[in-house]
């Protein structure tokens, strides 16, 4: 039978000098040490150098391949100016525009539920600013369309790839202000949803005047 | 190459510098071989596994903060490699120690009894103990490898001792393991 102080010792519950005055009146810790001592000591013989002659010969075969790789991508990415270089500097800010964007949408989209079942009185916007609100808002709307008719034919000579991304964009933006004038229509004093629908058409806005400034 | 501080050379490792990598073979080459050796049992597939660690090192090494301690980085690298390897090939390797697939070694002065023991303890216990009885890790240091309490890597080195004691079995001079 073993003692089972040598297992306290060895898990750490007891100290070494604790346990060496213990070890010398019990002939089970004395016995387990000793053995203990004699393999950790045969353990020696695991410690040869191993030879591995050709070994750094693979690795750097390896590394290279990867560095070769590394540099294709690189090159990749700034031989096509548009879509490459736009994907490698959203890759490269993933991390931020990831929960960025699921923020929004999250936000976007319980703005949205809420609005739905929201009862016309709350938020309420007076009779008198709602009319200026929704005429401005038309003119905006007006202007807005004017600039899209204008960057139509620039998305046109757009490269593919930079073309799909602007389209996407564009209508993700058109989606989001549907989904508000059909909130409106539930609720069209609601200055909440009259604030999202703003902010999603300067979104557009911005997007236009960048790709019509686009080279 | 001019001994060179590993700080240094990890930073010349993050600009792609293949001769840094180099320098950190030439410092860890056998220290890694060896624990590789030991976790998969067979020199060639140690070596595929060292080899895979360098690759991982290559494409993760700017994920490595300043600071901390290049070898319990290194050996976590090269300790994942080996438990896919091992993963791929479950077959091939005993799941849990077991002294009836052993052969039975009568003379202790047989060392190869001892590396064979070693070989066959369970991997997690496996890999505690080779890098605490062969490579000489802390505890602390191994349990930041294994990414695994200290606690356990106590237990882990107490019960691998306690088997190889089993299956060694008496000392020569009459005395037991």
């Amino acid at each position: 039978m073993n003692c089972k102080k040598y297992d306290a010792y060895r898990l750490g519950k007891m100290n070494e000098a604790e346990f060496r005055s213990h070890a010398e009146g019990c002939a089970s810790c004395k016995r387990q040490a000793d053995a203990d001592e004699r393999i950790m000591a045969e353990l020696g013989y695991l410690k040869r150098p191993l030879s591995a002659p050709n070994l750094w010969a693979r690795i750097e075969e390896d590394l290279k391949k990867e560095q070769d790789i590394k540099r294709r991508d690189k090159l990749h990415v700034y031989a096509r100016p548009g879509r490459s270089k736009l994907i490698a500097w959203l890759r490269k800010r993933s991390f931020i525009l990831v929960p960025a964007a699921l923020v929004a949408v999250g936000i976007g989209l319980g703005l949205f539920f809420e609005l739905r079942h929201r009862t016309p009185a709350s938020g309420l916007l007076a009779k008198e600013a709602l009319r200026k609100v929704e005429l401005t808002e038309r003119e905006y709307i007006r202007a807005i369309d004017d600039l899209e008719k204008k960057a139509r034919p620039k998305m046109a000579s757009l490269d593919p790839g930079m073309m799909s991304l602007y389209r996407d964009k564009l209508e993700a933006i058109d989606s989001q202000i549907a989904r508000c004038r059909e909130a409106l229509g539930v609720n069209s004093a609601n200055a909440h949803i009259r604030r999202y629908m703003l902010a999603a058409l300067q979104t557009k806005q911005q997007t236009l005047a960048e790709l019509l400034t686009y080279e | 190459m001019e001994p060179m501080d590993e700080g240094q050379v990890i930073e010349m490792c993050k600009r792609g510098d293949l001769s840094a990598y180099r320098a950190l073979y030439d410092r860890y080459e056998q220290p890694l071989l060896r624990t590789a050796c030991r976790m998969l049992g067979r020199q060639e597939d140690a070596e595929d596994a060292v080899q895979d660690a360098f690759l991982r090192l290559y494409r993760g090494i700017d994920g490595f903060r300043s600071g901390a301690r290049f070898s319990t980085y290194l050996f976590r690298i090269l300790m994942n490699a080996c438990f896919d390897m091992l993963r791929k090939k479950k077959g091939a390797v005993f799941d849990d120690f077991d002294i009836e697939r052993l052969p039975l070694h009568s003379s202790h002065e047989d060392k190869h009894a001892l590396a064979e023991a070693v070989g066959a303890l369970p991997p997690q216990m496996k890999s505690c103990f080779v890098l605490f009885a062969i490579e000489e890790f802390k505890y602390e240091e191994i349990a930041g490898i294994l990414n695994i309490s200290e606690g356990s890597v106590k237990a882990n080195i107490h019960r691998a001792r306690k088997k190889l004691r089993e299956w060694l079995g008496p000392l020569p001079d009459g005395g037991m393991r």
